[in-house]
């Protein structure tokens, strides 16, 4: 991938921003073997910070360090929401962790976005009358 | 010596014996390493896939759209082989193409190599001005006729390059630009469906199954 003979090992980070929860999860290229995974909820205590700027930010600090830990130079990133019939937007969480992640040493490769577009799917939940509360 | 411990350490020296093994890219793109994979076993390997960018592999900064996958095969040694198993465009560059007051008309259709491969292809065409649907039907026809004589013509190493490389949207491009003008004509997306010992098991039972009716 990167013209260097060593010290070359990329990864994926694989980051998942919905608005209850951030979830940091770094693999090998293939996406097969899991390097490091946190979410923000290991990192907060009150359930309504799990999806806060803050808290991916300090997952993905933990991520980056484990993922140097066990050799990896850089790292590409898969952004995605829930999708689906769910919200296609990337939660506050992705802007914060990507940050981290960079500023934690990782080189940063390619950043993509992955939310999963249905073709038509299922209906959204909630009724013709959305959610009544 | 609680059960937390216990496990740390399990899974610690599980990553320690994990060997990373190069991923090298086929022959028909110079058997590139693409990167390295860790596994604990090399039979684990079988079938993983890998999304490299065009970039990666020629070096061209302006193929960076263009993701590629590689799917494992075999092992030998530290070497993990590869077969081409599709091509798609990143999502943005394909949502950024996309104007106002300009057709997009797509054809996806499935196709077959001399060699028996089946592949699927989306081709898309982005035209200068509004198309009316009978030309946009014309088009669709003139697409299908290159490629699947195209297809017919060349084996799944040569087509894979030409798909992946762009020749095979030149052809396609100066045939559709008689029709009307247009912007760009680009192969989108591949995807590898069938290898030729399923296309052969299939068309045997086909032709058993006719010859029974008979």
């Amino acid at each position: 991938m990167s013209k260097k003979e060593e010290r070359d090992k990329w990864a994926i980070a694989h980051i998942y921003a919905s608005y209850n929860d951030s979830i940091i999860h770094i693999t090998d290229i293939t996406g097969a073997e899991t390097i490091a995974r946190y979410s923000g909820g290991m990192m907060v205590k009150a359930d309504r910070n799990e999806s806060s700027p803050h808290a991916a930010m300090q997952a993905a600090f933990q991520a980056a360090r484990e993922a140097k830990d066990k050799g990896v130079y850089g790292i590409h990133i898969r952004v995605r929401a829930p999708g689906g019939h769910g919200p296609k937007t990337p939660g506050p969480g992705a802007q914060a962790a990507i940050r981290a992640l960079s500023r934690a040493g990782l080189r940063i490769g390619i950043i993509d976005e992955v939310t999963p577009i249905p073709h038509d799917g299922t209906r959204k939940p909630g009724g013709r009358r959305g959610r009544r509360v | 010596m609680s059960s937390r411990s216990r496990q740390a350490a399990r899974t610690r020296d599980k990553w320690r014996e994990k060997v990373w093994y190069n991923i090298i890219a086929p022959d028909y793109f110079d058997n590139k390493p693409i990167g390295e994979t860790p596994a604990g076993d090399p039979s684990l390997l079988v079938g993983r896939t890998v999304q490299p960018t065009l970039y990666d592999i020629t070096g061209d900064f302006d193929k960076i759209h263009v993701k590629l996958t590689f799917k494992i095969l075999e092992v030998s040694g530290q070497d993990a082989k590869t077969v081409f198993h599709g091509h798609e465009w990143s999502s943005d560059y394909l949502r950024g193409l996309v104007r106002r007051g300009t057709t997009r008309i797509d054809w996806i259709g499935p196709i077959l190599t001399k060699d028996d491969f089946m592949m699927r292809i989306s081709v898309i065409v982005f035209t200068n001005t509004r198309a009316k649907s009978s030309q946009k039907h014309s088009i669709r026809k003139a697409i299908e006729k290159v490629i699947k004589a195209h297809a017919k013509k060349h084996s799944f190493d040569e087509l894979v390059q030409k798909v992946v490389l762009g020749d095979l949207s030149v052809e396609v491009y100066e045939k559709v630009k008689a029709i009307i003008p247009i912007r760009q004509c680009e192969i989108r997306k591949s995807k590898v469906l069938k290898a030729p010992e399923e296309v052969k098991a299939r068309r045997a039972r086909l032709r058993r199954g006719s010859g029974k009716k008979d």
